[in-house]
């Protein structure tokens, strides 16, 4: 089975973690630790084909600013975050694919914009046009979500899986047969 | 070892006399966890001792003077100098009177109890100043005059004596506050409350003494006026501190403030007068009181002598020679009171409190009166345990192919040497003062050395054919010596010197010749004989000494000193030979070290012991170090040429100590994979298991190293003397540590028991109810069933998990606030876990503001019940909000919160409370001051960067460890600041106003990272560039021997970072930085680096980013509330078990917290460093990057 590493970014307050423990846990039950390593594993299905998402959820550390190209670094695919509540938020990932291209050295970086918190629309300080606009400017998928209501949570997730398929039979196509990232 | 030779040494040196200033000059041990209270302590011991010389009286009692100055009596003396009133007493004479005031009032009912109390006035701090005598000398007792005194003593008799005295130190009060309101400096009160806050309450209590109880409304005037004064005080204080907080800014306010600091002085003006109105009334009521109850006309006492201060402005106590009569306090005095530092003072009128400095928390607390109970208490006598230190196995298996010889014939030899050193030495003083002035010194002392070793040896050999045989060697020697002395000396009018040296041994139960010393390689170290019933104590010592015929009805002084210290060191080695090849050779010490220093100083009045002062600290501390390895000589070699503060075989000790149940232990997981999916397996997979591992390893080592620090202070007490309960972490049993595991089990909710009884079915609670409630205890109680808060049992309103087995384990998994808050002060069913926890992790689901005043709820309405149940639950609350109120952070210092506590400090006062009311309030002003402090000393960094070339040079000429040291102190200094309630906190919020000192850490860090980058990326020559490159990973190394993870980290984010990982390195260069990369690898939820963290060896710094994510898991990952469908719908039920595991992963920090680097500041290495705050941008330091070595279209650029 394949084995993906899927590193979330954004800002704090974004609500990743929710993202997360949402995808990973699909319901707040009672009964589970959010701190069992397995935890960040999941076994989803996507097109057909079965495959193990690794998550590398780092919230509650932007601040280690100096830390992220180590959390990129072992990363294969990215979903990035920002929360439509919040303009803030939606600035501050403007640079993020530069970081993640610059580290992975690669312009070819399987990447997914999500705008989160979609279910508190009536705050919503960031348009849909607006995620599209930076999406189709990085070239990559975008989509909204919520974390709080599991709307499109799934999706997302597999669509980074599309993604990281999609870009790494572009890059054998391309390439000359040198190994991808490890 | 050396550095074990040199503790040696300096322990057994002849000439210690000192062992508490011994113990502050172990700078160099491996662990020091010495606290300032400790400190402070020694200090005031020093100045104990000083008074020792008769010579250096002068000296010493200046010396003694000096040390009441704070910071506010330099402003109080220039505002005398200006002054053109009368000469007031200085600033530092008057602090002098005032805590003086405090120690010699503090007799209080335990002098009253012993029904005898006549005290003699001590006037030592205006003769030590070379101030006039006093009026109030004149009150003193007839006695002293050569009068007899009546046979009968009464009650009143006692408090009679005691209340002219306090008395006059509220008179020096009220001057003081005179002052204050003269000069308009309100701020000075501020420094000084404490001590008004002692003399004023102590006054009322010598009043209280005499009153009757329903004459408590008598002193309501009184009490009102010191609630005034505080009040004032306390606006003063709360406004500084909210001004801090509102970030300095508020300019605009100081007009404002200086109307209203006038309007505070008027009003300290009328209560100035007010007060003193009601001291004049007050006294002559007491006045009246004591009279009427004298028994015997015939002793007239002219207590009243100072009764012409009693008007509302006191004059200038008028100068009276000296001369005509003899000092009756000597200066011995001072030598024998407690501590006089404020911030010891504090324990002054609780019967004894001993309080056990450990993990920075109180925990214990004694009550016994005495220093022979201290003594008792402390048990000196434990033998030293034998020290049995686990070696690694010998691997037979292995060798048993290659060494066998060609005759086929095995010889296996072992050898196990063994020493042991001990060395102790007591030290015993008395010094009896007479009226007459004389003296009699008494001291005893005993040294014992003692020396063992021995050595085992054993040789097997087996094959060849014969039998094994087994042949044992023992060999040894021993040395013991055991000096004692005796002196006696008398000083004073009618002895010149007839004292003398003689021999004598004051160990009567024991030979004095070590000869049948005991051989089980335990040493024994003597505790001081117990002393004679305490009633008959003049006599006892004048067995020895003449008993002056002519002290019948004086009053005689006692002090008694006891110093003793004791070090023991042992040590093990091991050397194991298989036909003359070494197969092992280890070696082990530990040493153990007791310092002891207790004075006690007793006041008889014809044989009767009328009052009792004492207090000391006590020591003692562990060491274990391990030496040698045969199997890693190589690394030790290497390693051995680093300074020891950090002992350099942490990774050998753990594997000896065999933690983890014989798993080793291991840096790169890879191995990891292959583990059978056992049980045990299972939980280490979890991440919480990781921390839950984590904290039993780090309690091993605290074992291990510990260090146990008490300081006790016993005397008479007030009112109110009940002891304060103050459980603390010390105090876990080993079932709440295998509890904790249970804990964090959330799967069997099948297995809980709901609650019984629901809040919201009796009402909700509401502050009229409250009211009620304290008006009417009873009634109320009675009428309505109480709410949660004023329950006694609060198990039936707390969702419980039954543990199978015994029913008395608690497992609190959920409840309602107010159940929650409740249950947290009932520290019972060993639930001392349940408290930790609530304290640790309370934030979550109420704030400080609200949980202070639910207890301050709690505590009003159990307090005013005479049901010894209710009393001692309102101890409990008690405590737990003492608890609360020292763990309060910066950012919850609150005008709103400081309001609360005062103000339930002054209803402590207006209850009569004032043991209590004065802890609560000493600690808030601690806590204020502490977190007033904080900003001052916030630029950490002031150091310029310097030309990058230049800082450059030097970082490759610093020594790598030098730098990780350096680096391990800056970290450890932030890391010390942030408050776990910061990372709780910013779990939740990311809020950098509420976690102000976790911003200031993770800045930190980053600096340093973009420091180091900048650094290498910088060099424009490749040489250079690798250089710094190899430099950086050597102090990557030692800063991971020094468990340092958070620099560890910050480094390997910049050697791994984007724009220095792709420039082209040597491959030996990469191979190196591959080793350590795989320490933060992701997979598994940084199991590695877990793993490691786990089995490391305190001190140690965490990389925080690690934790703040895991809190941040737990916290989304988890409901705060019970889901309604587990519990019949309610909904205001909080879940606990969340709790439990925020608390599992921040018990860990607390713990990383309790040890400290023995590290000094190296001026020039940071300067070198220049606070990290030369560095290039990100950007930048990719366009470096880049122009080294272009960016080539992507895959070509990675390092293969």
């Amino acid at each position: 089975m394949r084995e993906f590493k899927v590193v979330v970014l954004g800002s704090g307050g974004v609500g990743k973690s929710a993202l997360t423990v949402q995808f990973v846990s699909n319901t707040f039950i009672e009964k589970y630790d959010p701190t069992i390593e397995d935890f960040y594993r999941k076994e989803i299905e996507v097109d057909g084909q079965p495959c193990v998402l690794e998550i590398l959820d780092t919230a509650g550390t932007e601040q280690f600013a100096s830390m992220r190209d180590l959390y990129i670094k072992n990363g294969q695919g990215f979903v990035v975050v920002y929360s439509i509540t919040s303009q803030q938020t939606f600035h501050d990932i403007k640079s993020m694919r530069d970081q993640i291209v610059r580290v992975k050295g690669s312009d070819q970086v399987p990447i997914l914009l999500v705008g989160n918190k979609c279910d508190l629309s009536h705050q919503r300080q960031v348009r849909s046009e607006d995620g599209l606009a930076l999406a189709e400017y990085w070239a990559c998928p975008f989509t909204e979500c919520s974390a709080k209501s599991a709307q499109n949570v799934n999706t997302v997730f597999a669509e980074i899986v599309r993604e990281m398929n999609y870009v790494q039979k572009a890059r054998a196509k391309q390439g000359s047969g040198c190994c991808v990232i490890l | 070892m050396s550095q074990l030779m040199a503790l040696e040494s300096l322990y057994f040196a002849q000439n210690a006399h000192h062992p508490l200033t011994r113990a502050s000059s172990r700078s160099s041990s491996p662990i020091r966890r010495c606290r300032s209270l400790e400190l402070r302590h020694i200090f005031s011991v020093r100045r104990d001792h000083s008074v020792d010389r008769p010579a250096s009286r002068n000296e010493s009692k200046r010396h003694a003077t000096k040390m009441f100055v704070t910071p506010t009596a330099a402003e109080f003396e220039l505002a005398t100098s200006a002054s053109r009133l009368p000469p007031l007493p200085s600033a530092a004479t008057l602090k002098a009177r005032l805590k003086g005031a405090f120690h010699r009032t503090s007799v209080g009912v335990k002098g009253a109890n012993s029904a005898a109390a006549v005290v003699v006035p001590r006037s030592s701090s205006h003769e030590s100043v070379g101030q006039t005598k006093p009026d109030q000398s004149s009150s003193s007792p007839a006695a002293v005059n050569g009068n007899q005194p009546s046979s009968v003593k009464t009650r009143a008799d006692g408090n009679k004596d005691r209340v002219p005295m306090a008395r006059k130190e509220l008179d020096s009060c009220l001057r003081y506050f005179q002052e204050v309101v003269r000069t308009g400096k309100v701020e000075m009160l501020t420094g000084s409350t404490a001590m008004i806050l002692d003399s004023v309450l102590n006054l009322i209590s010598a009043f209280h003494a005499n009153a009757k109880d329903d004459d408590r409304t008598t002193y309501k005037g009184l009490y009102d006026a010191v609630i005034v004064i505080l009040q004032l005080a306390d606006t003063h204080v709360s406004a500084r501190a909210a001004k801090r907080q509102e970030d300095d800014a508020a300019v605009g306010d100081l007009v404002g403030e200086k109307d209203a600091t006038n309007a505070m002085i008027e009003h300290l003006k009328t209560v100035v007068a007010e007060l003193a109105t009601s001291v004049a009334a007050n006294r002559l009521s007491a006045d009246s009181a004591v009279s009427s109850s004298t028994v015997g006309g015939g002793e007239q006492r002219h207590h009243n002598g100072d009764s012409s201060t009693s008007s509302s402005t006191p004059p200038p106590l008028p100068p009276r020679p000296s001369k005509n009569k003899r000092p009756l306090s000597p200066d011995h005095k001072r030598k024998t009171s407690p501590p006089v530092s404020t911030d010891s003072g504090i324990f002054g009128d609780a019967p004894m409190q001993i309080s056990t400095q450990e993990g920075g928390r109180e925990s214990q607390l004694f009550s016994e009166t005495s220093l022979d109970d201290l003594l008792a208490q402390l048990n000196l006598t434990n033998k030293v345990a034998k020290f049995a230190p686990e070696f690694p196995k010998i691997d037979q298996d292995d060798s048993d192919d290659d060494t066998t010889n060609d005759s086929g014939v095995l010889v296996d030899e072992r050898r196990e040497e063994r020493s042991e050193n001990h060395g102790s030495k007591i030290c015993e003083e008395e010094i009896q003062e007479t009226p007459d002035g004389r003296q009699i010194r008494t001291t005893k002392t005993r040294t014992v050395m003692k020396k063992q070793s021995s050595t085992q040896m054993t040789i097997t050999t087996s094959g060849g054919g014969g039998d094994e045989m087994v042949r044992k060697f023992t060999d040894g020697s021993n040395s013991f010596r055991d000096d004692s002395d005796f002196k006696i000396d008398r000083f004073g009018a009618f002895f010149g010197s007839s004292g003398g040296r003689r021999p004598y041994s004051p160990y009567d139960n024991r030979p004095p010749s070590g000869a049948e010393e005991d051989d089980n390689n335990e040493v024994r170290v003597e505790s001081p004989p117990p002393l004679p019933p305490r009633l008959n104590r003049p006599g006892a010592l004048a067995t020895t000494t003449q008993q002056p015929s002519e002290e019948g009805g004086a009053v005689v002084k006692r002090n008694r000193l006891v110093t003793q210290q004791s070090a023991t060191l042992q040590s093990v080695s091991r050397r194991a030979t298989k036909n003359g090849k070494v197969v092992a050779d280890d070696a082990a010490h530990k040493l153990d070290t007791q310092a002891l220093k207790a004075s006690q100083s007793d006041t008889f009045h014809e044989g009767e012991l009328v009052d009792r002062q004492g207090g000391g600290a006590y020591e003692e501390q562990s060491l274990v170090r391990y030496d040698r390895a045969l199997k890693n000589k190589e690394k030790h070699r290497s390693q051995s040429k680093s300074p020891p503060p950090i002992p350099p075989k942490r990774r050998h000790v753990v594997q000896y100590m065999q933690i983890f149940g014989g798993k080793s232990p291991k840096g790169d997981a890879n191995n990891d994979d292959q583990r059978p999916n056992s049980q045990t397996d299972f939980l280490k997979q979890s991440t919480l298991t990781s921390y839950v591992v984590l904290r039993d390893n780090l309690r091993q080592y605290e074992e291990q190293y510990h260090k146990k620090t008490l300081h006790f202070q016993f005397g008479g007490g007030s009112a109110g003397n009940d002891a304060i309960p103050m459980p603390g972490p010390a105090s876990y049993s080993q079932h709440d540590y295998n509890n904790l595991t249970d804990l964090l089990q959330l799967s069997d909710l099948e297995r809980f028991r709901l609650p019984t009884r629901f809040e919201g079915d009796e009402g909700a609670v509401d502050d009229s109810e409250t009211q009620k409630a304290i008006t009417f205890p009873e009634r109320l109680a009675i009428e309505a069933a109480p709410t949660v808060l004023e329950a006694l049992d609060i198990t039936d309103w707390l969702v419980l998990r039954a543990k199978e087995g015994s029913g008395a384990a608690v497992e609190v998994r959920g409840g309602p606030k107010d159940a929650l808050v409740a249950f947290a002060t009932q520290p019972s069913d060993g639930s001392l876990l349940y408290q930790e926890a609530f304290l640790t992790t309370y934030r979550t689901f109420v704030t400080s503001v609200e949980l202070i005043r639910k207890l301050v709820q709690r505590y009003r309405y159990f307090a005013l019940s005479s049901d010894q149940a209710q009393k001692k639950a309102a101890r409990n609350t008690f405590s737990l909000l003492v608890r609360v109120v020292d763990d309060l952070c910066a950012v919850e210092m609150t005008r709103e919160l400081i309001g609360h506590v005062t103000s339930f400090v002054y209803w402590l006062i207006r209850d009569g409370n004032i043991t209590f009311s004065r802890l609560l309030r000493k600690r808030l002003m601690d806590r204020v001051e502490e977190k007033a402090g904080f900003k001052r000393a916030a630029p950490l960094h002031d150091a310029k960067p310097s030309t990058p070339t230049h800082r450059g040079a030097n970082v490759l000429e610093l020594r790598s460890t030098a730098i990780a040291q350096q680096m391990t102190f800056l970290d450890a200094e932030l890391f010390q600041k942030i408050d776990l309630a910061e990372m709780l906190w910013w779990a939740q919020e990311q809020c950098d106003e509420k976690s102000p000192n976790l911003a200031a850490f993770t800045e930190h860090f980053n600096k340093m990272s973009y420091w180091v980058r900048t650094l290498v990326v910088q060099q424009p020559e490749g040489r250079d560039r690798e250089k710094y490159l190899l430099k950086f990973i050597k102090v990557m190394k030692n800063l991971r021997r020094m468990g340092n993870f958070n620099s560890y980290l910050a480094i390997l984010s910049a050697l791994d970072s984007g724009p220095v990982r792709r420039l082209d390195w040597s491959k030996n260069a990469i191979d190196q930085l591959k080793e350590h990369s795989s320490v933060m690898d992701s997979s598994h939820s940084f199991r590695n680096y877990r793993t490691l963290l786990a089995e490391t060896r305190p001190p140690c710094l965490p990389y925080i980013g690690l934790i703040l994510q895991d809190l941040t898991f737990v916290h989304v990952g988890n409901s705060n509330f019970l889901q309604p469908a587990q519990c019949q719908g309610r909904t205001d039920l909080l879940n606990f078990g969340k709790r439990w595991q925020q608390f599992a992963i921040l018990d860990s920090v607390r713990r990383f917290k309790s040890w400290h680097y023995p590290i000094d500041k190296d001026e020039k290495i940071q300067r070198v460093f220049g606070g990290f705050n030369y560095f290039l941008s990100e950007d930048e330091t990719w366009e470096l990057s880049e122009t080294i070595k272009p960016r080539s279209g992507g895959r070509k650029s990675k390092p293969a």
